[in-house]
Parts: structure tokens; sequence; C-alpha cells
């Protein structure tokens, strides 16, 4: 496998295009490491917002001590290298699998009416024994992107990982609120095939999503000796219900009190 | 091989990029096409594969990405943009696909595939921007090397259409800038997955994190068929963990470099098949393509 093709004339005459390409070569040698790394050292760059859940960059706590010209010139290369990796979609996030939990995660969504039984749908990627089942690549694995972050708070962070009950109720109604929108989008879309499929039914009075999660075995045991799964609700839409203006169009749970909240979709909670 | 003709503009780069051989000196274009192909060929198995069959449910009225469900992506101050967002009316689910489809036939063919490149990239970019859940890290560098075969001469060898100025037949050279990017960008991919792992991931550092990811259904196509003693999962654990922090010294170093090289490569086919990562694994694997001998494939002037 060789690597260089040696000694080859390069004696072609510099050109507008060339500096230009030259300058680009240049940028990206540099934009790979230090995008890269400037998303380890704390900047004051504002947070992400809404559904962007990938950002690594992290932030310097504010009222943290900035020693400056230092932190400026932190900051100014963090924005930089980010505005660069967005105008040419060439994101530096390589954290791949650095969060991996140990449990997996489904949603759920429950149709429910009030004079018949609720409907469950399972989750594609679900399996029916996860002890024992096998798939190979097949097309709809861009769902499973979509799927796994309606319920990525449940993924990522069981209740013990919180330093107290109070953090992992305000990151949890967080998470889902911040995901509002593709919540909503994945309530609706889900629903809206199964009423198409089935239209001799009404509009569910509610859909409910679920959190099904499966812990893994622990290090070192049987794969047959699983912890039972279980489930957390999430979020709870009224089809019916008109939306308010300003606030999150379905109602979030509280995991620590246990009931749904209405929020607004900004604030302090 | 020294006789071949350059095809495409020269950067014009500092002296010690200049005078880095490896970096500068002008290689066969058979890699760079290669590149094209691969590119072209799996970009066109997933759109036709991943999106055409489900255009309607990921983008469009009614889609899991509308109404606007991704606009915090337009926010300031991000710079993040899409066709799709500029204009709706023109990208319809029917559309995206299409054009994509075509772009990614043409770049596979070599059929003004600089333009071609532009057209996959610019819609790429707009579906990761318009519809971000659907998408994972390897999108990223699917986007990246069409930014690249984009810039470059990649229809120099093995194409319907060459560029403007080169030879209309037979074997030329390229300069290898984007090649050579594209395996820096490697060296540091694994370098910094490594040192995220390292750095805020306890089941990392405690071995148990490929005990996990085997575990858990949805990430795991196959349950274990067996059951895999600890030592095991927890001994493959670091071996990727070292891996991927020695990657730029085990490159740097000939002897280990192939090996290196393998593993990466390798890794990449079991974690298409395992993990449900899309098609990660194999825009991964195009990365590797053009390190290949490709050249071997045209016949010598003198046996021409």
């Amino acid at each position: 496998m060789a690597l260089s093709t040696g000694e080859l004339p390069t004696d072609a005459p510099a050109t507008w295009r060339g500096r230009l390409l030259g300058l680009f070569v240049c940028w990206q040698l540099i934009a790979f490491p230090v995008g890269s790394y400037v998303k380890l050292v704390p900047a004051r760059i504002s947070m992400p917002a809404g559904e962007i859940n990938g950002d690594l960059q992290i932030q310097l706590n504010s009222g943290a001590p900035a020693s400056e010209p230092y932190q400026s010139a932190v900051d100014a290369t963090a924005w930089t290298f980010a505005r660069w990796s967005e105008l040419t979609g060439q994101s530096q996030y390589w954290a791949l699998f650095s969060s991996f939990s140990n449990r997996a995660c489904f949603p759920v969504v429950e149709l429910a009416w009030p004079d018949r039984p609720p409907v469950r749908l399972s989750c594609y990627f679900e399996p029916a024994d996860p002890t024992h089942y096998f798939y190979l690549p097949e097309p709809k694995c861009r769902l499973f992107n979509y799927e796994y972050r309606t319920v990525v708070f449940h993924l990522t962070g069981p209740p013990e990982d919180f330093p107290s009950p109070a953090e992992y109720r305000k990151q949890c109604i967080q998470s889902v609120r911040d995901r509002h929108q593709s919540t909503l989008a994945y309530l609706r879309w889900k629903s809206g095939r199964y009423l198409r499929d089935h239209p001799d039914l009404p509009t569910p009075a509610s859909v409910t999503l679920i959190a099904h999660v499966f812990p893994n075995p622990a290090p070192g045991q049987s794969k047959n000796i699983r912890p039972p799964a279980f489930e957390i609700p999430v979020a709870r839409w009224s089809p019916d219900r008109p939306a308010e203006p300003g606030m999150v169009p379905f109602e979030i749970w509280d995991p620590v009190e246990s009931r749904y909240l209405r929020l607004p979709i900004g604030g302090d909670l | 091989m020294s006789d071949r003709p350059v095809v495409g503009t020269r950067p014009v780069l500092p002296k010690f990029l200049r005078e880095w051989t490896w970096f500068s000196a002008p290689a066969p274009a058979e890699r760079l096409a290669a590149l094209r192909i691969a590119i072209g060929l799996v970009l066109l198995l997933d759109i036709l594969a991943t999106y055409v069959p489900f255009r309607y449910d990921y983008f469009g009225p009614g889609s899991l990405s509308e109404p606007d469900v991704f606009s915090s992506y337009f926010q300031s101050p991000r710079w993040s943009w899409s066709l799709i967002r500029w204009l709706p009316q023109v990208f319809t689910p029917d559309v995206i696909c299409s054009v994509w489809a075509v772009a990614a036939l043409f770049l596979l063919a070599g059929l003004f595939p600089r333009v071609a490149a532009v057209v996959a990239w610019a819609i790429a970019v707009s579906v990761n921007n318009s519809a971000g859940y659907f998408h994972n890290t390897g999108d990223f560098i699917r986007q990246q090397a069409l930014l690249f075969l984009a810039l470059t001469p990649c229809g120099a060898m093995w194409a319907l259409t060459r560029p403007p100025g080169s030879p209309r037949t037979g074997p030329v050279a390229v300069y290898p800038w984007a090649i050579r990017l594209m395996f820096i960008e490697l060296v540091v991919m694994y370098f910094f997955n490594g040192v995220y792992k390292v750095a805020f991931s306890a089941r990392w550092r405690d071995g148990s994190t490929l005990h996990h990811v085997w575990h858990a259904p949805g990430w795991a196509r196959w349950s274990p068929p067996v059951d895999v003693p600890f030592a095991l999962s927890a001994g493959i654990t670091f071996f990727v963990l070292a891996w991927e922090l020695l990657f730029p010294l085990l490159v740097l170093i000939k002897p280990t470099r192939v090996p290196a090289l393998v593993i990466g490569a390798a890794f990449h086919f079991a974690t298409f098949w395992n993990l449900e990562i899309g098609p990660f694994g194999l825009y991964a694997l195009c990365f590797y393509v053009p390190l290949l001998p490709w050249e071997r494939l045209t016949p010598t002037e003198s046996a021409v």
C-alpha cells in the first residue's frame, strides 16, 4: 500500500486559482485539528438551543474567571471554526460512542380514546426478544437516528448519573422541552400513519410518547439475565386541543413528581 | 510514472508544504478517480435505499421535518444553510431525491463530475440541515468528500468527460492535496474520538463500553450469539481506545502503517454490519480508497 508516488514534476505556474486553492488547503490543514481541539477548551459562545443536540463545544460557565486576552482568542477561534463547519458542512464532531450508556431505549406511542382500548405503536427497531434477535443493514436505518432522539434523555441519563433528583428532573424536562418541535412532529407522524391505515377510527383524545427502557446485563453477566425493561412517560399530546402561543404544544412528564406539566417554550424551570 | 502530465490547479503552498513530497508531489489520477467512483457509488446506493422509499416521511409537508422542525439550525449565530429551506416549492421530496441521485450517477460515471460533486454536496448539506435528526457523523464525512471532489480534477481518469485542458487519453497525474487532506482528517477523527472517550466516558475507562454496545438492542443489529467473557469485551474496548489514540503515531511509523490502516478498515466494515449507524462505515471506507495503488490497473506506456 503506497502512500506516496515519489518525485513527480511540480512546474505548473502559480495562478490566482492556485493561490485561492492554496489558501483553502492551508485553512483545512488548520481547521481539522484546531476545530476539533477547540471544542475541548471552555469558550463563551452561545449554547445551541432547540432541536440541536450535537455540538460538543465546552462552555465557560457564566461568572467563571476568564483570563484576557486568552479567553477572547479562544472564543474567536471556537466561533470561527464553528461557522466554517456550518458553511461547508464539515462539522468536527469526533466523539463517536463516547457517551454510550448502559441501556437501550425505544419510543412507544400510545393512542387513547375515551370509549375504546388504547393502541400502542412500538418502534420499528425494538426487538420482540432483546436476548435473541438479528437483522441485516436495512433501508430504515435513518429513521433510527430520529426515533432514538425522541427519548434520548432516557437513553443517556439514568437517574443515578445525576447529582440530585432535582437536577435529574430539571434536565429531563428541559430535554423534552428543547425537542418540542421534533417530538410533536413524531407524534403527529406516528399517529397519522396509524389513522390513515385505520380510517374507521376517530381522532384519539391523547397521543402519549413513552420511553421503553431496556437496561443491559451488568458486565460479566450472562446475556440472558437482563434486568427487566420498564417504561417512563415522556409527553402527552391532545390532538384536538388548540395550540397556545408561547406554550409547549403538549404536556411534559415530570419524572420526580410523577405528573404531567404544561410549560412555556422558554424560561427557567 | 514521472512523465505523466499533471492535470488541475496547482495549489500555491508555503515552502514547508511544497517540500513535503507526500503532500505536494503529484499522484496518479487513478487514486482520485477511485475516490470519486467510491463516493458516487455509496452515495447512489444511500439515496436509492435510505432516502427514496421514505422521502415523504423525511421531507415536505406532513413529514418528520416539517413544519420547520429544525429551524434552530438556521438561527443566529449559526451559518447553516439549506436549498430546501430557501426554495421549498422547488425542492420537493421528489426533486431532492431525483436531482441528488442523478448527481451521484454522474459522479460515478465521471460525467461532468465536478459539477455533479457541487450539486451532490449542496443537496447533502441541505438535507442534513433541513432534516438533521435523520443523520449522523458519517454524513459529515460524506459532505467533506463531496466538497473536496468538487475542487479537484476528479474526472481526470476513468471518466466519461475529462477536465478541460487535460489529455483525452492516457494516464495523468493530479495534485494530491485532497486525498492527503482526507487522510489527515482520518487521523484527526480517530485521535479525537480517543481523546473524548478517555476524557468524558467512565465506561470507556473501565472497559465496559463494548459490552454495553453489544448488548444494546437498537444500536446492535444482533444480540451476542454466546456470552462474551467480560475480559474479552474489556480487552477489545481498550484495544479500540489505544488504536484511536495511537493512530497518528502508528501511521507515521512505516512498519505499523499498513496494520493500523487494515485495523481501521476492518473496524468500519464490522461496525457497518453490527451497528445501526447507517452507511457511516461505507463512507468512512471511501476515505481509505485513495490509499490503494489503483494506478497498477492502468497499462504502462510501454505496454500500450
